[in-house]
């Protein structure tokens, strides 16, 4: 038994909104959800390996929905990763123009839950377009955006884990590399528009 | 892009309030700066949803990774079943081919048991002379010898039946076992008439009856034939009663 186990349901959302210990959380979700997820997406014509593709969309959309505070928890986590994976796998059905049908059994959907998912699922639509951008830069970019904005850590904590003269360097590299990243952003008409008729929709 | 280093500090929280209410008057009277602020803020987000995604692929590789010997298991648990499964099928079919090869003949070699003589029941001369006829298989005169004794005994009836039987002459063994029945009033031979005559029946083809009849030999705990009646037997004998449609 992982020790994971014992975890009640609030100390893994504590855990993944404080971003502290998040893999002890992130293996609970899977430890206790993956495989109820999984049979909702075969039961509805999905193979195995949709299944894994929307369970780990699922996962992510999840984190980032309790990360930024909006997951009040009424309908309880199963429930809400049930919605998730559902709105997923719908979307992901209409893309492919399949005529297979939702089955009735689905589970519940997280209707008391007061986060709009459909705006939420828009949302990380577009952060995935950017997140593909982001793993394009250098190595060095990645690593220092990555401690700043994901593990939060101020320019003194970035410092020793980097190869730079003091934190005001720091800090210009970090500013050079958001603009490339925004002007690698921007040079891409498509992504550009796609990104702003998102941004549109979430005002 | 000039504007990204004071979007940065107002997203990070470093402005002071008037600053920030600056700031802001600014972003409600310019449309672009107000994208501006929102595609940077989507960035950042993008930024921490890479980072969760690392995250989420590593656990679930190393969950689906473990979960792979316990799909094993299953897979391993369903061979069980299904080697089970056969073996049960194997086991129905040769019991199935079993009993359809079963005829008259079989059930009656398998099964039936050739009266064997036990012990000497009388000393006068034309019994002792039946009996070493039986003994020595000269069923053929037996046959001709019952019809020149005047009131035959009930034992050379019976070994008279017997040889009948053994001659496979069903119809006449049965007449004799009936002759045997109606003279043995000490019941002597009451136990071997029933299963010869079961037998008898088998040899001619009448397997309804020869299962009535040795069904109750089976169920009379009493007989020392009982044990000799297998539920096999029986069932092979109810199957030959089925196809031949009695």
């Amino acid at each position: 038994m992982p020790q994971n186990a014992a975890l009640s349901e609030e100390e893994v959302l504590l855990r993944i909104q404080s971003n502290h210990q998040i893999n002890s959380a992130v293996s609970w979700l899977y430890a206790r959800y993956y495989d109820r997820l999984e049979t909702l997406i075969l039961r509805n014509s999905g193979s195995a390996d949709d299944a894994a593709d929307i369970i780990q969309e699922t996962m992510i959309a999840f984190i980032n929905i309790v990360q930024q505070g909006k997951f009040r928890g009424e309908s309880g986590v199963n429930t809400f990763l049930q919605s998730i994976a559902r709105n997923l796998w719908l979307g992901k059905l209409r893309k492919g123009k399949s005529q297979a049908k939702l089955h009735e059994n689905w589970g519940e959907e997280a209707k008391q839950e007061s986060v709009d998912l459909e705006k939420e699922l828009q949302y990380k639509e577009a952060t995935d377009l950017v997140s593909g951008i982001f793993k394009n830069l250098g190595e060095a970019c990645q690593k220092l955006l990555n401690l700043f904005y994901f593990k939060e850590l101020s320019m003194k904590e970035i410092l020793p884990e980097m190869n730079f003269e003091n934190e005001q360097v720091l800090r210009n590299k970090k500013t050079k590399c958001m603009k490339s990243l925004m002007a690698e952003i921007k040079q891409k008409p498509v992504w550009a528009e796609t990104l702003k008729s998102a941004l549109q929709k979430l005002r | 892009m000039e504007n990204l280093e004071k979007i940065e500090q107002y997203l990070d929280g470093e402005m002071n309030q008037e600053e920030i209410k600056a700031f802001e008057k600014e972003m409600g009277e310019n449309a672009d700066l107000a994208e501006e602020v929102s595609l940077m803020r989507l960035t950042r987000d993008a930024i921490k949803s890479a980072g969760i995604r690392e995250i989420v692929t590593s656990h679930q590789q190393e969950y689906l990774s473990q979960r792979k010997p316990a799909a094993r298991q299953i897979s391993f648990n369903t061979r069980i079943i299904r080697i089970a499964a056969s073996i049960l099928v194997i086991f129905s079919f040769w019991g199935f081919y079993q009993i359809a090869q079963t005829n008259s003949e079989s059930l009656r070699a398998d099964y039936g048991i050739s009266y064997r003589q036990p012990v000497l029941r009388s000393t006068e001369a034309e019994q002792k002379a039946f009996r070493e006829q039986y003994k020595k298989g000269n069923f053929g005169q037996l046959l001709k010898d019952i019809s020149t004794i005047k009131n035959p005994t009930a034992e050379q009836y019976f070994l008279t039946a017997m040889a009948a039987y053994e001659l496979k002459d069903f119809n006449q063994s049965i007449t004799l076992l009936k002759e045997a029945s109606d003279v043995d009033s000490r019941e002597i031979y009451e136990n071997e008439i029933s299963y010869y005559t079961g037998l008898s029946l088998i040899g001619q083809e009448k397997y309804k009856e020869a299962y009535d009849h040795l069904k109750a030999v089976k169920e009379d705990t009493e007989n020392p034939y009982s044990k000799s009646i297998s539920n096999g037997f029986l069932l092979k004998l109810r199957y030959l009663a089925f196809t031949k449609g009695d």
